[in-house]
């Protein structure tokens, strides 16, 4: 070091000093752009430390964060496997808040939340009866919330208003569940992807089952079978027996309302075949409910003998 | 009378150019030989390993998160080795001439010595951007065909499962369609690969300017490694320093470490190619300026440094 003059390092750093005067505007520049563009990293928040520990965080200031997220994932599958609902729901927590444009992470979080975690306090852990359904109705709200969160950061993304309109469809499954609702997050995801017909059907129908909606939904119905079968067209079974359906209240606030012919010749054999499948769904429930109460009974049953 | 003497044809004298790029080639060009007998391309082998390994592991994972597992396995690979080499052969280099004394056979021909380090770099560069190539095609070729096998699976489910409506069907399609169009082999990852590129550029120009003063190869590697670690940490160090309460002192810092410093936040856009952001041309061409800008800098500032250091 001795054989550089002291001029020449003065002069180095005045290099350095003035080239980074001229490279901070642009950087400044530059990282606006990248983020406007949404293409930057997330802030860091210093609190992920803790939950991440310390070799995890320094990789992730090192700059492979997405890597991380992916090991904090594969870690997780033994939380699944051992149905540890809150480990597997805080890792992938940590995984949407270090990579909060990745859609997978928001939809499996959800996904474990609303479904996988749902099914098993529904068919597996029956230590708690009672609170079942209180469980259970959490859960759901959870995924929903999730869902409602990742489109703070995606909101191009119809995945996800999808997903919170499967759900708020699902009447199975959620105690809250609407029809009026589903189809307005139909509607938003269709709007996001109008490529995809089958979102703006699903928005259809879920707009026809929704009581009050009949004459906002039977123009749309009547365009789905004027635009004729196949690939392109959007006439489907399912929208000819909600025509069936909505017909009769159609008619008594719309007098010129008229079935299409095609339809109106098969109303006998629509009308019995929603029959048979409300019976089959009703049975399906009614098993399902035989089964839920004998495995409530032999909990109950287990418990008294101890 | 004495014979006269035959006229034998004499080369004209060269005249000497002060600035030659085949002279900043030839340099390169030997650097980048010197590299390469250290035997460097080796760590394809392990790349190779954990790309494959990466591509078979955890089938456990559902489609979207294999492929974005091998992914971030293959990019990160990627930006690790390319960074060791930028530190670790840019280290390696003066100290090396010096010992084999290749470097006083150099600078006593008229090769100015910004020539020398501009030819080193420039090796260095090379041999960074061939192996990434290398790396690229290797990640390219296994991305491809693990999505290829994850299409026919999924078109082979799709065939055989009996979906209650035709949207069940259509939803279905289309979320393959989204995972592969989000997860699969796409252009937009090249854009990934050329960050990782410009990085580590910028990072051979750091490790030039301080191989140039230090005095051990260790010291090189060592404070390369530290100025990395204060370039990736530098925009979080930053915000906190520079906060709306800071006082003077923590601004001052914050303030020096910028001008002084590389920030390497601005070329990590690894993680918006994997999750699908597509990477304007234009957004690339920037990040290709501010590596030119850093690239210059530091040269020049290895250049004043070495310029008449006695070696």
């Amino acid at each position: 070091m001795s054989t550089v003059r002291p001029i020449k390092w003065l002069l180095a750093l005045l290099v350095i000093l003035v080239g980074g005067l001229i490279r901070l505007p642009l950087e400044h520049a530059f990282s606006k752009e990248l983020k406007e563009r949404q293409l930057a990293e997330e802030r860091l928040n210093l609190s992920l430390r803790d939950e991440l520990g310390q070799s995890f965080f320094i990789a992730v200031l090192g700059g492979f964060r997405s890597l991380v997220a992916s090991i904090i994932e594969v870690k997780n599958l033994d939380s699944w496997q051992q149905q540890n609902w809150a480990k597997v729901d805080a890792s992938y927590a940590i995984c949407t808040r270090l990579q909060p444009r990745e859609y997978h992470y928001w939809d499996f979080r959800s996904w474990m939340s609303a479904y996988n975690a749902f099914d098993y306090y529904r068919f597996e852990d029956q230590t708690r009866p009672g609170l079942q359904p209180w469980i259970r109705q959490n859960l759901i709200d959870h995924g929903i919330a999730v869902l409602e969160e990742g489109m703070k950061h995606l909101p191009d993304d119809y995945r996800l208003p999808r997903a919170i309109a499967t759900l708020k469809a699902d009447f199975e499954k959620n105690r809250d569940a609407s029809y009026a609702e589903a189809s307005a997050w139909f509607y938003k995801a269709w709007q996001l992807r109008p490529k995809h017909r089958f979102l703006w059907r699903n928005y259809v129908y879920n707009l026809a089952r929704a009581p009050g909606n009949e004459l906002e939904a039977w123009p749309l119905l009547l365009e789905m079978f004027n635009s004729g079968e196949g690939t392109n067209g959007d006439r489907t079974p399912t929208g000819n027996t909600l025509l069936v359906q909505l017909y009769p209240k159609v008619r008594t606030l719309l007098p010129g309302a008229a079935l299409p012919a095609e339809v109106a010749a098969q109303v006998p054999a629509i009308l019995a075949s929603e029959m048979a499948r409300k019976e089959r769904e009703m049975k399906r429930q009614q098993k399902r409910e035989a089964e839920q109460k004998a495995v409530e009974e032999a909990v109950l049953q287990q418990k008294q003998r101890q | 009378m004495t014979p006269s003497s035959p006229d034998i044809p004499r080369p004209a004298a060269r005249r000497h150019i002060r600035f030659s790029l085949s002279r900043i080639l030839t340099l390169a060009g030997g650097t980048f030989t010197q590299l390469v007998r250290m035997k460097v391309f080796y760590f394809m082998a392990i790349f190779a390993v954990a790309v494959i390994a990466a591509s078979f592991a955890f089938s456990d994972l559902q489609t979207d998160g294999q492929l974005k597992l091998l992914k971030d396995v293959s990019l990160a690979s990627m930006s690790l080795f390319s960074m060791l080499f930028a530190i670790a052969g840019t280290a390696l280099l003066i100290p090396r001439d010096m010992e084999d004394r290749t470097l006083y056979t150099i600078l006593c021909k008229p090769v100015p010595r910004l020539e020398y380090l501009l030819g080193k770099l420039l090796g260095v560069v090379f041999l960074i951007f061939v192996s990434l190539i290398l790396m690229d095609v290797l990640f390219s070729l296994v991305l491809y065909l693990k999505e290829h096998a994850i299409i026919a699976e999924q078109g082979a489910v799709l065939k055989e499962r009996k979906f209650a409506s035709r949207e069940m069907l259509e939803a279905n399609i289309a979320s393959v369609q989204e995972s592969m169009a989000g997860q699969g082999l796409t252009w937009n990852l090249q854009n990934g690969v050329l960050a990782i590129f410009f990085k580590a550029i910028v990072l051979t120009g750091v490790t030039l300017l301080v191989s140039t003063f230090a005095s051990s190869t260790i010291f090189t590697i060592m404070a390369s490694l530290a100025i990395m670690v204060i370039g990736q940490a530098q925009s979080l160090a930053r915000d906190t320093l520079l906060g709306q309460d800071a006082s003077i002192v923590p601004r001052a810092i914050g303030g020096a470490v910028s001008l002084l410093f590389p920030d390497f936040k601005g070329f990590d856009i690894v993680d918006a190619v994997v999750t699908g952001s597509a990477v304007p041309a234009l957004v690339m061409g920037k990040m290709a300026g501010l590596t030119l800008v850093y690239l210059v800098v530091h040269l020049m500032a290895a250049y004043v440094i070495f310029s008449d250091k006695e070696l």
